[in-house]
C-alpha cells in the first residue's frame, strides 16, 4: 500500500517538476518570476488538445504543436510583457505586475475559446494499459508522465551544461554585459530562453491534461502556486532543485492525502512551505538570493 | 586600424568623455595614461559599444563601427579586456575560455585552448575549477586568454595591472609583450604609467575626458610635464 503510495506521489511529482522546470529556467536567467507561466502552461494544452479533437492528428504530433505553441505564446509574452521593462530598467518587481496581467489577458482568452468548457482529450488518446509488479499497479501513462520528465529534464540540463547554447545562456544569466563583450547577444538567448521554458510548458500541459483528464482555461493556476513550493523546495533557479522539489512535494502530497486528509492537503502543503521560510529563508537547498543563477543543482 | 575622432559620451549629463581622438596601427602596443576618472574606461566602452557616443566617430579596418551594438564590436575582433576582469565566477576555466569563441562568428581563431594554456600553464592547472575561486591574477590572465580565444584582431585592456602583487603584475605584462612579438595589435589603459610607459611604443595622454598628448614612449617618459604629473611615485611603483 505504501509502495503504491509512494509511485503515485511520484508521478504526480513529476508533472509538478515538469511544470516547475521552464519557471524556474526563466527566473535562473532573467531572475524574473514570470506568472505568466500558467497561462502558456494551458495555452500548450489547448493547442495539444485542439490538434487531437479538432485537427484529429496523433497525439506525439499533438504533443509537438503543443511545445511549438507554448513556446511561440512565451516568447510573445516576453516581447510584450516583459521586454519593454528590461529595456527600460525597471524593478523585477514591474514584471511581476506585467507577467501576472497578461496571464490574464490568456487565461480570458482561453476561456472565450473554450467557452468556459472541462474539455477532455477523447477517450482512447493514450492506451490504456496497466502493469503490475509485486502488487504495486503503474499505467502506461504514468510510467510515460515518469519518463518523460525525467527525459525533459535531463535533456534540458545537458544542453545547458554541454553546450555552447547552455553555455551562452548561463554567461547571460550571470551578467549580460560582460556576455556582450564576448560576442553574444543577450536578446538572442533571452527569445531561446522564453521559448524552450514555453516549449516545456506546452509539455507539460499535455501531459498533465492526459494525466488528470482535463483542461480548462485555469489549469495552470494551482500548478503556478505549486511551483512556487517546489522552487522553495529546490533552490530558485535550479534545474536539478526543480525535479527534487517537484518529486518531494508530489510524495508529501500523497502521504497527506492518504492518511492524513484529504481536505487537508493544501493545508499541510503551504503550511510546510511557511515553516520552511521561516527556518531556512533561501529554501531547503536553494540560495534565493539576489545571486541566484541557473545552476545544475 | 583603429581610427577614433572627437568621440563624445557621456552618463546622462556627466560628460565622462569630452574629445578623443587617437589611431592604433596593426602591431602597435599603444598606451593610454591618465588619472582617476579622467574617461579612459568610458572611452574604451564606448569602443566597445557598452556606451553610445554623443559626438565622433570610431573606425576599424574598413568600416565605421560607431555606435555599434558590444556584441557586434566583439564579433569584428575588437576585443576588451575589462576593468576589474569580469571573469564569470560560477562557470569553471575552461568554460570562460571556450564561450571567448563566440566572438569568432566563422573568423579564423588565432589562439587555440592550447595556445592559451602555453602562455598561462596555470590556467590549465585549474581548468575544472570555478573561475570566481581563481587569485585576482589568474582571473585576470583567464580575462585575456578568453579574449585571445575570440581571435582579437585588435585587443584592449583595461587597467590589468589593477590590484595584482608586482610580481603578478611582471607576469602579465610579460605574457603581453610575448602576444605583441606575435603580432597582436594592443590598446592598453594603465594607471601605472612608468609599467605603460615601458611597455608601449606609443602612448596618449587622457585628462577631463580629453586626449591631451600624444607621442612615443620614450620621448614621453623624458617628457617634463608627465614626470611631475604621472611618474613623481616612480621610485615607490614596482
Ligand atoms: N556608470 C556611471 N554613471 C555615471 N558616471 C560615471 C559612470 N562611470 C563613470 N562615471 C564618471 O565618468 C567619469 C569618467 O570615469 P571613467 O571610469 O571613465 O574614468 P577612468 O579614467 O577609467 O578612471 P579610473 O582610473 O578610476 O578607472 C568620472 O567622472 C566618473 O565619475
Ligand atoms: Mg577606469
Amino acid at each position: 500500500m505504501l509502495a503504491q503510495q509512494l509511485l503515485n506521489g511520484l508521478v504526480t511529482g513529476s508533472t509538478y517538476a515538469l511544470f516547475a522546470l521552464g519557471f524556474t529556467l526563466v527566473f535562473g536567467v532573467l531572475h524574473v518570476l514570470n506568472l505568466a507561466h500558467g497561462a502558456i502552461f494551458m495555452a500548450g494544452a489547448f493547442a495539444g488538445l485542439y490538434a487531437v479533437t479538432a485537427a484529429e492528428l496523433p497525439l506525439y504530433l499533438a504533443f509537438l504543436i503543443a511545445m511549438l505553441s507554448g513556446g511561440l505564446v512565451s516568447v510573445a509574452v516576453d516581447w510584450l510583457a516583459l521586454r519593454p521593462l528590461r529595456q527600460r530598467g525597471s524593478s523585477e518587481f514591474a514584471a511581476i505586475i506585467s507577467s501576472l496581467g497578461i496571464a490574464q489577458v490568456l487565461m480570458s482568452a482561453g476561456q472565450a475559446i473554450s467557452q468556459t468548457q472541462i474539455m477532455r482529450f477523447p477517450f482512447g488518446t493514450f492506451p490504456v494499459v496497466i502493469y503490475e509488479f509485486w502488487g504495486v499497479r503503474i499505467s502506461l501513462l504514468q510510467a510515460a508522465i515518469l519518463g518523460l520528465s525525467l527525459l525533459l529534464a535531463f535533456t534540458l540540463l545537458l544542453f545547458l551544461f554541454r553546450t555552447d547554447f547552455g553555455r551562452r545562456v548561463r554567461a547571460v544569466a550571470i551578467s549580460e554585459r560582460t556576455s556582450s563583450l564576448l560576442g553574444i547577444r543577450p536578446n538572442i538567448v533571452y527569445f531561446q530562453t522564453f521559448f524552450i521554458s514555453g516549449a516545456l510548458a506546452g509539455a507539460a500541459g499535455v501531459i498533465i491534461g492526459l494525466a488528470f483528464n482535463s483542461v480548462h482555461f485555469l489549469m495552470g493556476e494551482p500548478f503556478l502556486l505549486k511551483a512556487f513550493v517546489v522552487i522553495v523546495l529546490g533552490g530558485l533557479g535550479s534545474i536539478g532543485g526543480a525535479l527534487i522539489g517537484g518529486v518531494m512535494l508530489g510524495l508529501i502530497q500523497t502521504i497527506a492525502v492518504s492518511y492524513l486528509s484529504s481536505s487537508l492537503s493544501d493545508a499541510i502543503i503551504y503550511s510546510l512551505l511557511f515553516c520552511i521560510l521561516l527556518i531556512r529563508p533561501t529554501g531547503l537547498f536553494g540560495k534565493l538570493h539576489i545571486e541566484t543563477r541557473v545552476v545544475r543543482s | 586600424m583603429l581610427i577614433l575622432d572627437g568621440l563624445a559620451t557621456s552618463y546622462g549629463r556627466i560628460q565622462a568623455v569630452r574629445h578623443a581622438s587617437l589611431h592604433v596601427e596593426p602591431g602597435e602596443l599603444i598606451a593610454l595614461i591618465g588619472p582617476n576618472g579622467a574617461g579612459k574606461s568610458s572611452l574604451l566602452n564606448t569602443i566597445s559599444g557598452l556606451l553610445k557616443p554623443v559626438a565622433g566617430s570610431v573606425r576599424f579596418f574598413d568600416q565605421d563601427i560607431t555606435g555599434w551594438r558590444a556584441d557586434q564590436v566583439a564579433r569584428a575582433g575588437l576585443l576588451q579586456v575589462p576593468e576589474g576582469r569580469q571573469v564569470l565566477g560560477p562557470l569553471t576555466v575552461e568554460e570562460n575560455l571556450l564561450l571567448g569563441r563566440q566572438a569568432l562568428a566563422g573568423r579564423k581563431p588565432n589562439h587555440q585552448l592550447a595556445d592559451v594554456y602555453a602562455l598561462f600553464p596555470i590556467l590549465r592547472e585549474r581548468h575544472r575549477q570555478k573561475a570566481g575561486t581563481l587569485s585576482g591574477g589568474e582571473q585576470q590572465m583567464l580575462a585575456i586568454g578568453r579574449a585571445l580565444m575570440g581571435g582579437p584582431r585588435l585587443l584592449i585592456l583595461d587597467e590589468p595591472s589593477l590590484g595584482l602583487a608586482p610580481i603578478i603584475v611582471n607576469q602579465v605584462f610579460e605574457a603581453l609583450q610575448t602576444l605583441r612579438h606575435s603580432g597582436l595589435t594592443i590598446l592598453l589603459v594603465e594607471q601605472n604609467a612608468s609599467l605603460a610607459l615601458a611597455s608601449s611604443n606609443r602612448a596618449y595622454v587622457m585628462e577631463h575626458g580629453r586626449t591631451v598628448l600624444e607621442g612615443p614612449s620614450e620621448s614621453l617618459r623624458h617628457d617634463p610635464r608627465i614626470i611631475r604629473h604621472y611618474l613623481p611615485s616612480i621610485e615607490t611603483t614596482p
